[in-house]
């Protein structure tokens, strides 16, 4: 049974909620994936792997912040270039931060800036994507579908593969929305987010995904699914024999996910305490980032929070000032600071970026413009040195003033903390080697 | 080819001064001054319903962006009489549904305020276009269409739920789409078997829709349809059975709908004509002229031909004549023919490639009747000679895109000729560079030679002394401030004179120079439009008319401006009119910026997201100013509003508060766009209303909702008269501590129907139980829609909202 989930459901392309993972059918078979191979693949994994980090928790800030803002002021700059913001100093004796970003401040021990972050992509969506596979795009940026790799598979998809699920929860999720560039490329669908479709913002949230279908009861459920496997052998052409047998165990798995209390527990921020999510901040960001730790605890690998309205050409400083910068730094600071409390924060990898930065000249609009050459990128958990300043601009904060890290180099670095064999290399269904990292190297000093 | 082609046309060396002349008249459509900085003008929209018959009064509705209550009305043709019986009312908001998803961020149509306007047409006013136009202390607009019929009108029942049944044929329906995902539905039936027309005519009245037409028959079945996917508006012809009902569907290609997407969908029970030899015939002349079309000769869905005699009218100032071709099998709608001076004759299919000769001025229709085949003709010139050569076949509603290349003897190109400005026929003043015979042949850019129907008109002609005159068709002059009023003219047939200027029906307070003349090495004339410091503001249509000493004749003409009428021309003379509005506008008195002018501010769904701006008076201006949404919005609107804030005397920075729905997407950036309003007297003690531009837009990222209400009841089945618990769940953030009041939100039709007494809500989540009461009214049988909403304030006065909607059976008996 093929069934064109690009009419029927909302426009996520290859990321997949449980509704449509339960309507997919020849992608997952081309990949052969069945549950004895995913278990036997989850095993391998659990043994073979001992690394820093076992998770990652990205929070992806879309449009581009203003690292001359937030992570590398210039007091001393002119100020069409320094903007109106002052520095203040961190719980790190020399380092200083933007003042709208004084709960980060206080726990810079706990974290690392990287300063000379560079790249030379300028567009919105051809820099997603270059951020998220480390393959530049073959397409002019401007609108374009979701996802927009359709070839190159991105950073979750990547670690879904290598590292494989640890729990009951789906090893590579999506929040509040998909990412731009965050499916699984050539991979195929099973190793595309789990995208909740909801934001952990709102007072009602819940992942409609795991709920039970009003009126459809367990036997009915499993009724139904009885009828599809007969459906699909009585349909399917000879020699596909094997093919519903997988397919079987790919809806076993989505079932399990609809009926795992562990996985409805994951999902459950409800459950936090309110001091808890308050520290977070009632932002999508902050209540995305409490719902990441939740997932990772639960056995997330790979959460990519996708967190948009950075891309500020005009008026810039009201926006950082009043919703930008304080949603950001709380989020941030909770996270770092719950990780820790719990005890995983040295087996999580967080990491705060966007697709590039921004122009540390203000523009006539008293915006800033795009701007790849230099980004600001905070790492903190899994392994990661902490409270230290890596990497520097110069005095406008235009370029890195040497050794700039590249987003290679950035990969390869996330990939090496989680455990993941970089020499790798995938062939696409036509046969191009595709290696998972292409090229970089391991930023010295942060591992 | 297209108007695409149009900088391709104009860098050609051989290009003509015909070309030249329709490029100028072009580009004074594309270049109609700005209005004054800050200042927003009014815009057109619509006209609903979009037609009316002669000799009949028609109420209608003018839709406009960034209308105030003092515009003035214009019927460019004194034959009709335009009258406002109101003023604008509220800016409309498109209804639900919505775009999400990509096509939620395409641009947003226009937000327009309408008015209730009675439009009398004269018996005989003959059927066609006719424009009107509006203008108030801020501008004036383009034109728009309304067009005048000689048949029966039927205007769409907007509020019905079903189809629509049109008991008599032929008939028009003036209808819209109105909405997104609408589709308008008309049943029909005819009383004898035969073909049955259906023309859409939407793009021809300005409405930028791609229209489709679908016809089912008794039994649901798609019996036949037409899908506009070029710009064009779209006609089909099916074979009808008697007494069998069929239901005619019109809808967007795109299922796209708005306010502004008026249509007239005419239905004849008769064959459809598609193309006619010859396309022209001599005034006065009665000759024989062969229909091609569907269903002319048998009734079948087939392209055949007939032949009928035709005479053909010799008044001087008709340009075309609307014939119906009577057949066994009904009457076909109007077919256009035009009327020409010249000798028209039909070149009869050739299979030879010798041109045929063409001994003097001449009409000729011919048909590509093969494919991929270039027609040769020829004619004798001498060294110096001037000819019009045109070849034309989109004016007569040809499927073929001409050209042509003109030969000397020698078989050298000398001219050649592609897509003229505004259309995609071909034309060119050709002179001769010596004395022979030159050969023209003609060919087809579209592919679409190879039927019957793929004619063409050459026309070969010795240009008269003459001249034209255009101008652009719209002026707006800031009060004090000076505008030119381009003028120009193109002469031909070696007159070479001056041309005297003079501009007739001027507003008053408008002032222009005496003695008005193009000289005669000029091509145009700017004529200084000036509007006096303490003038008042006023509108006016005016005419420029050139007077010439020609030989011996004193000729006059009225200078021709290009309206914004039909998208889809036929020829660029299809939007040609005689009037020029102009416009005096009255200074801003106001400036207008929000404080976080395109920033982006994080903000809630279902929240009011308070955006402060600042407001500047100017001009000595110290009264009330009024903020409001702006017609033209960024992306689709998906229920943002926004509603009106008066900023009191004195007051330099208010709040103005932008309702973010709960159901707009978090991945996407919204937007809203205010204007500003104040009311000033002007020296005459009217009052008038100054719009102004609000620098930038307010740019909110939206987050989670705080507020949100869900049923735990299912849909109910109740009975009439008695009342009914609804079970809803209020959840809402911590940050919304003020009570919640839950109320039931009804539509106009169900006031009198249901009640319900609202209840408050103290902090925190909460089960709620809402009681409705329904009347005991036999109306109510059926499935009903109700909506309740729940309100928390924050800070005291920004609603928060939150709402569900529940679908309530009342069975046919009462249990």
């Amino acid at each position: 049974m093929f069934v064109d989930i690009g009419k029927s459901g909302p426009a996520m392309g290859d990321k997949i909620s449980r509704r449509q993972l339960l309507r997919i059918g020849t992608t997952g078979l081309v990949s052969g994936l069945t549950l004895p191979r995913l278990l036997q693949f989850e095993a391998e994994a659990a043994t073979a792997k001992s690394a820093p980090a076992k998770a990652c928790i990205f929070l992806f800030l879309e449009g581009g912040p203003s690292s001359i803002d937030m992570w590398d002021l210039k007091p001393d700059a002119p100020s069409e270039i320094r903007g109106p913001f002052n520095p203040i100093a961190t719980s790190v004796p020399g380092t200083f931060v933007g003042e709208h970003c004084p709960l980060s401040a206080k726990i810079a021990d706990k974290f690392t800036i990287l300063r000379n972050h560079s790249h030379n992509d300028n567009g919105h969506n051809t820099g997603y994507h270059y951020m998220m596979t480390g393959y530049r795009p073959d397409f002019a940026d401007g609108e374009s579908r979701v996802p927009n790799n359709v070839l190159y598979p991105s950073i979750g998809s990547i670690v879904a593969r290598e590292l494989g699920p640890r729990g009951s929860v789906p090893e590579y999720v999506n929040m509040p929305n998909p990412m731009a560039a965050g499916g699984p490329g050539f991979y195929g669908s099973q190793f595309a987010p789990f995208v909740i479709e909801s934001n952990p913002a709102q007072p009602d949230f819940e992942v409609k995904d795991l709920r039970q279908v009003e009126g459809v009861d367990t036997a009915r459920q499993s009724f139904r699914r009885q009828m599809l496997t007969k459906f699909e052998q009585s349909t399917l052409p000879q020699g596909a024999k094997g093919r519903p047998e997988s397919m079987a165990a790919y809806y076993e798995k989505a079932q399990q996910l609809m009926t795992s209390p562990a996985a409805r527990k994951a999902f459950d921020l409800q459950a936090e305490p309110e001091s808890v999510r308050r520290a977070y901040g009632y932002t999508s960001l902050g209540q995305s980032a409490l719902l990441g730790r939740r997932l990772v605890e639960a056995g997330c690998r790979f959460v990519g929070v996708d967190h948009g309205g950075w891309d500020s050409h005009f008026t810039i400083f009201p926006s950082l000032e009043k919703d930008m910068l304080p949603h950001a730094d709380r989020a941030f600071s909770a996270l770092v600071t719950d990780l820790e409390q719990k005890g995983m924060l040295d087996s999580t990898l967080v990491i705060m970026m966007g697709e590039m930065g921004r122009t540390p000249r203000i523009n006539m609009a008293a915006g800033r413009d795009h701007w790849s050459p230099a980004q600001s990128v905070l790492f903190a958990g899994g392994g990661v040195k902490q409270g230290q300043v890596l990497g520097a601009t110069d005095r406008y904060c235009m370029y890195p003033t040497a050794d700039p890290v590249g987003v290679s180099d950035i990969l390869r670095t996330i990939f090496h903390q989680l455990g993941i064999d970089t020499t790798k290399t995938y062939s696409t269904p036509l046969g191009r080697p595709v290696p998972i990292v292409d090229g970089g190297r391991i930023i010295s000093n942060l591992v | 080819m297209g108007i695409a082609s149009l900088s391709k046309t104009i860098c050609a060396c051989r290009v003509n001064s015909a070309a030249l002349w329709q490029f100028a008249s072009f580009a004074l459509l594309c270049l109609t001054p700005e209005t004054a900085a800050a200042q927003r003008a009014p815009e057109l929209g619509y006209v609903f319903p979009a037609g009316g018959r002669a000799g009949t009064t028609v109420e209608v509705r003018l839709g406009g962006y960034d209308w105030t209550p003092d515009m003035e009305y214009f019927a460019l043709d004194q034959r009709v009489q335009l009258v406002p019986l109101a003023s604008p009312g509220e800016l409309i908001l498109p209804p639900p549904p919505y775009w999400f998803g990509p096509k939620g961020k395409t641009a947003a149509l226009p937000l327009p305020r309408e008015v209730p306007a009675r439009l009398t047409i004269p018996a005989d006013m003959p059927s066609g276009p006719t424009f009107w136009q509006a203008a108030n202390a801020n501008g004036g607009t383009a034109t728009g269409v309304f067009v005048v019929s000689d048949s029966l009108e039927v205007v769409e029942d907007e509020k019905r739920t079903g189809v629509q049944s049109l008991v008599e044929l032929p008939v028009t329906v003036s209808g819209r789409v109105s909405k997104i995902e609408e589709i308008d539905a008309y049943c029909i039936s005819v009383s004898m078997a035969g073909p049955v027309t259906c023309e859409l005519m939407a793009r021809r009245l300005g409405a930028n829709f791609h229209g489709v037409i679908e016809v089912h028959d008794e039994r649901g079945r798609l019996i036949a349809d037409v899908v506009d996917g070029i710009g064009e508006d779209v006609a089909l012809t099916f074979a009808a059975a008697a007494r069998s009902p069929y239901t005619i569907r019109v809808r967007d290609i795109d299922h796209g709908g708005d306010r502004s997407f008026v249509y007239r969908l005419s239905i004849t029970p008769g064959p459809r004509v598609l193309a006619a030899l010859p396309a022209a015939g001599k005034r006065g002349e009665t000759r024989p002229v062969e229909f091609v079309g569907l269903g002319l000769a048998t009734g079948q869905s087939q392209l055949e031909t007939v032949t009928r005699q035709v005479t053909f009218p010799s008044d001087d100032a008709q340009a075309v004549m609307n014939y119906r071709l009577q057949t066994p099998f009904g009457t076909a709608p109007p077919f256009s023919l035009a009327l020409s001076d010249l000798s028209e004759t039909v070149d009869q299919p050739r299979t030879d490639e010798e041109p045929r000769f063409l001994s003097g001025p001449v009409g000729v229709t011919g048909v590509l009747h093969r494919r991929s085949r270039e027609v040769r003709y020829a004619f004798a010139a001498k060294k110096g000679e001037v000819f019009s050569v045109a070849v034309e076949a989109r004016r007569f509603g040809s499927p073929l895109d001409m050209a042509f290349v003109v030969y000397d003897s020698d078989g050298k190109e000398v001219a050649q000729s592609d897509d003229q400005p505004g259309t995609t026929d071909a034309g060119l003043d050709f002179t001769a560079p010596a004395d022979g015979v030159f050969r023209v042949g003609v060919f087809d850019r579209a592919g679409k030679s190879g039927a019957r129907d793929a004619i063409y008109r050459l026309e070969l002609r010795r240009p008269r002394p003459d001249f034209r005159l255009q101008a652009m068709q719209r002026v707006n002059i800031l009060i004090g401030g000076k505008v030119d009023l381009v003028v120009k003219a193109r002469r031909t047939g070696g007159f070479t004179g001056s041309i005297a200027l003079s501009v007739e029906g001027l507003p008053a307070g408008f002032v222009i120079p005496q003695n008005l003349v193009i000289p005669a090495d000029k091509n145009e004339l700017a004529i200084p439009l000036q509007v006096g410091a303490a003038a008042v503001a006023a509108a006016g249509l005016v005419q420029v008319i050139g007077v010439a000493q020609i030989n011996d004749s004193r000729v006059s003409h009225v200078a021709l401006s290009t309206a914004s009428g039909s998208l889809c021309p036929l020829s660029p003379q299809e939007n040609e009119v005689s009037q020029i509005l102009v416009t005096s506008q009255m200074q801003p008195r106001c400036k207008c910026r929000p404080v976080d002018q395109d920033t982006v501010r994080k903000v809630n769904c279902g929240t009011t997201f308070p955006a402060e701006v600042i407001v500047e008076r100017l001009e000595g201006y110290t009264g009330e100013v009024r903020l409001t949404m702006a017609a033209r919005q960024s992306y689709q609107v998906q229920g943002i509003s926004g509603g009106e804030v008066h900023v009191p005397p004195g007051v330099t920075r208010t709040i103005y508060p932008c309702f973010m729905p709960e159901w707009l997407e978090t991945s996407r950036t919204s937007r809203m766009a205010i204007v500003s309003i104040v009311q000033v007297p002007d020296p005459l003690g009217r009052t008038r209303h100054l719009v102004g531009e609000v620098s930038g837009m307010i740019t909110m990222s939206m987050e989670g909702a705080l507020l949100k209400l869900s049923l735990t009841s299912r849909d109910l089945t109740v009975r009439r008269g008695e009342p009914f618990d609804v079970h809803l769940k209020l959840s809402r953030s911590v940050t919304l501590r003020e009570p919640a009041r839950l109320e039931l939100k009804r539509s106009d039709n169900l006031v009198a129907l249901f009640s319900a007494e609202p209840v408050v809500v103290p902090e925190g989540p909460a089960g709620v139980t809402f009681r409705v009461t329904p009347a005991d009214d036999p109306i109510l049988v059926g499935v009903h829609t109700i909506v309740i909403r729940a309100t928390v304030l924050q800070d005291g006065y920004l609603p928060a909202v939150s709402e569900v909607k529940l679908s309530v059976e009342f069975p046919l008996a009462r249990k």
